[in-house]
């Protein structure tokens, strides 16, 4: 057995990163044979991971860490097995089948589809890979690659421009955390000495807390941008561009929660620590309440179908974003450290249901606008009932599995957060059940559309919902798991299921439901006209909320813009001062030369006058030469005009103006050195 | 630490092509010049500071970069050829309106 966990814990991870070279050679046989592997490799990695399961459970406290040398006498590469790292790993194997399988139903009769399960293969391998790594340098590279075949797999229909255009911005806005992850990594490793994690765990006490303190903001910087956090969030909502069953796994499910693993990964490393570090665990806890209540704002009036499901998935990231800011000196073991993982999974599953079933409906339909929708309920009754398991979990109403988890998540901030926090936390599960509701109403409920009676619309393909059955199951059943994962985790805290039922948390819940309900009963069902100035585009907060709060207007316009005015200035800069000044300066010879050229005429001619008045007697053959030298002078110096003012219009950046720029400088550079050395 | 001057010098000059520069061709170089001064720092930090690590990493961004060279060059050859250009600013420009999702 043990020596099966050996193996297991690598192949995990590098059995997909390896066969995600063979899918271009599977494809050159035939397209099933390459999707049948795709599937098969998927499964594997999925057996691995499940069996890492029984030897953590039993491994009793602490984790298990194996390294294998990598860079002599530097570092080593390895496997850090804990709970937290075997939870991720499972969660990200469980969903590359789900969406592998269900790729062979939404992806059917693509092109360039082995680019696509190379990139899928790619994925789920560096995706464990991230979570598994012993160290931090093997964690950025990995963390680096998900970015990567994020990137790939947004940009995937290369034809459409919008795509190209989301897959770049998404790039960009997740480099910025890189770099400061990067950042965090540089620091810790200049005071440490090493990337390792097991190391870092028994060293980090020993250096200062200022720069503990630099390194967890750094990290927190990393982050936000990878899990989608306030203010760098709007990429998420670009990423929607991908193909959906990508979505699914990708931005809802296993990518966006790198950020979140990383924070807790550090809760982890830190320990008690965390709690000194002052400023930290408040912020953690601010970025994730603001980022939820915001998300759910905007998900109130997107009327993309993965609009809502995207500003969904940013309004749940924070809170367990929000979660793991309320972990106290117990780090690792409170109740906010595994409240944040146990709603990280059963977000999970709904998102990712949610994602699969609005793959489904914009298959059949070929529309995200939710608006060309409604009256789904009758010609995908199927889709429908999902659908319904998905708003519900999704709202968190018991007894499913985000009524669980939101409520431990409530719980833990109520034990630790200011007042405010959980008011708006609260004002978050009301948000998150109207938008839930609104989009079953809008999609399923009301009058078909006109863009739907011209279509002849059918339920989804087998291979589609099947995936999404299986989710729906585990949505259900997710919650009831709870205490069996909290001993899993080693948290100290006792979780009760009936307890969950009836606690102050439910009770608050309930009685903000009741009102939640009237106004979106009052708006979408009765139609008030009252309840329509809500809706209507006049309203300054609908228009506010459907500009994402102006966010990517605010990084296009101001600080793209910013960036292109700093580089027309650098090159005006270099047009005025480099490449005008040699223009300027052969102008300048020009004219020089010009002026000689007059002068030495005219001097010539009155010197050949006077020589031929002088010699006024035998003067014709003097005369003949002197006309004939003045035809001379004339000629040459028309051609030095002409040349001249050739030069003049030789074009900018040529040669010869680098040259001379270049001559420039390079006397210059003399002139600093002799000062600087010669006094 | 004259290195870390000329490695400066280096990530600046490349800094100031890529922000100038609209041919693709100077844009590359640019970015070599950056890739360049992020190498000589590598190296040189590791030797003064005696870490091995650094040299083994250096050969690591070595081999890297010539992989992204070669794979540079290629995509700029196939542009030229597709596009007919090779100014940065007229490739960035969309061929049709890019249709806004109705938000």
């Amino acid at each position: 057995m043990m020596q099966f966990f050996d193996v297991s814990c690598w192949l995990v991870w590098i059995l997909p990163l390896v066969s995600s070279v063979f899918v271009p050679l599977f494809s050159r046989f035939s397209v099933k044979i390459r999707n049948y592997f795709v599937i098969l490799i998927s499964a594997i990695t999925a057996f691995l991971a499940f069996s890492l399961v029984p030897e953590v459970a039993l491994g009793g406290e602490g984790f298990i860490n194996l390294t294998a040398s990598w860079i002599p006498n530097g570092v080593t590469a390895g496997v850090f097995i804990d709970p937290l790292s075997v939870l991720f790993t499972c969660l990200v194997s469980l969903f590359g089948v789900v969406i592998t399988v269900y790729s062979q139903g939404y992806m059917k009769g693509e092109e360039n589809l082995t680019r696509y399960y190379f990139f899928l293969l790619l994925f789920i391998g560096s995706m464990i890979g991230l979570v598994i790594s012993d160290n931090f340098l093997q964690m950025f590279i990995f963390w680096e690659m998900v970015g990567l075949c994020s990137y790939s797999l947004i940009s995937f229909w290369s034809n459409r421009p919008e795509s190209v255009k989301s897959g770049n911005k998404v790039f960009i806005m997740t480099r910025i955390g890189d770099v400061l992850l990067l950042a965090a990594i540089g620091v810790l490793y200049s005071s440490l000495g090493t990337f390792s994690f097991r190391e870092t765990i028994a060293l980090l006490p020993t250096i200062p807390v200022s720069t503990v303190t630099l390194v967890a903001f750094l990290l927190l910087g990393g982050a936000i941008a990878k899990s989608a956090q306030l203010p760098l969030h709007t990429w998420l909502y670009s990423a929607m561009e991908a193909p959906t069953s990508v979505s699914a796994l990708l931005h809802a499910a296993t990518m966006v929660k790198a950020g979140i693993y990383l924070i807790a990964r550090f809760i982890f490393i830190a320990g008690p620590l965390v709690a000194t570090l002052p400023l930290w665990l408040p912020t953690v806890a601010w970025v994730g309440v603001l980022t939820a209540f915001l998300g759910a704002t905007m998900a109130l009036y997107t009327t993309d179908i993965k609009g809502v499901l995207a500003y969904s998935t940013v309004s749940q990231l924070g809170f367990m974003m929000a979660a793991l800011g309320s972990v106290g000196v117990h780090a690792a073991s409170s109740l906010g450290w595994f409240a944040s993982l146990f709603h990280m999974v059963s977000h999970a599953f709904f998102e990712g249901l949610g994602f699969l079933l609005a793959g489904g409906i914009i298959h059949a339909l070929g529309t995200r606008d939710m608006r060309l929708m409604g009256g789904l309920r009758k010609l995908m009754p199927i889709t429908y009932y999902l659908a319904l398991v998905m708003i519900i979990t999704t709202s968190g109403l018991p007894p499913f599995a985000a009524f669980f988890s939101k409520g431990l998540v409530l719980e833990s901030l109520m034990e630790t957060g200011v007042l405010l926090q959980v008011i708006l936390l609260f004002a978050t599960t009301a948000l998150t059940f109207a938008y839930s509701v609104r989009f079953m109403k809008l999609i399923f409920l009301d009058e078909p559309s006109e863009h739907l009676k011209k279509l002849h619309v059918h339920e989804a393909p087998k291979v589609m919902l099947m995936p999404a059955a299986l989710l729906a199951i585990l949505c259900v059943i997710w919650g009831f798991v709870g205490p069996a994962l909290g001993s899993f985790m080693h948290t100290e805290v006792e979780l009760s299921l009936l307890f969950a039922f009836f606690n102050i948390e439910t009770a608050i819940f309930t009685v903000i439901l009741i009102p939640t309900a009237l106004l979106v009963y009052s708006t979408y069902w009765r139609k008030y006209s009252i309840m329509n100035s809500l809706k209507s585009d006049k309203n300054p907060i609908v228009k506010l909320l459907k500009h994402g709060y102006f966010f990517d207007d605010f990084y296009e316009k101001v600080v793209a813009k910013a960036v292109m005015i700093f580089s027309g200035g650098v090159k005006f800069t270099e047009e005025a001062g480099f490449e005008m000044f040699p223009q300027k300066f052969a102008s300048g010879v020009i004219r020089l030369a010009g002026g000689v050229y007059k002068y030495f005429d005219s001097a010539a001619d009155q010197f050949l006058n006077v020589v031929a008045g002088q010699t006024m007697g035998g003067a014709s053959k003097v005369k003949t030469i002197d006309t004939l030298a003045d035809r001379l002078l004339d000629l040459l110096a028309g051609r030095a005009l002409r040349s001249a003012s050739k030069a003049r219009k030789v074009p900018r950046n040529s040669l010869q103006h680098y040259l001379a720029a270049a001559i420039i400088g390079f006397i210059m550079l003399v002139v600093l050195i002799i000062i600087s050395v010669g006094v | 630490m004259d290195f870390v001057i000329l490695s400066i010098v280096l990530l600046a000059i490349g800094v100031y092509g890529l922000l100038t520069q609209r041919h693709l061709l100077k844009v590359f170089i640019s970015i070599e010049l950056v890739a360049t001064a992020a190498t000589l720092n590598f190296v040189m930090l590791a030797s003064s500071l005696s870490r091995e690590v650094g040299e083994a990493f250096l050969i690591l961004a070595f081999s890297t970069d010539t992989c992204v060279s070669a794979v540079i060059l290629a995509l700029l050859v196939i542009v030229s050829r597709k596009y007919g250009t090779t100014d940065i600013s007229k490739l960035g420009e969309p061929e049709e309106e890019a249709t806004e999702v109705d938000v």
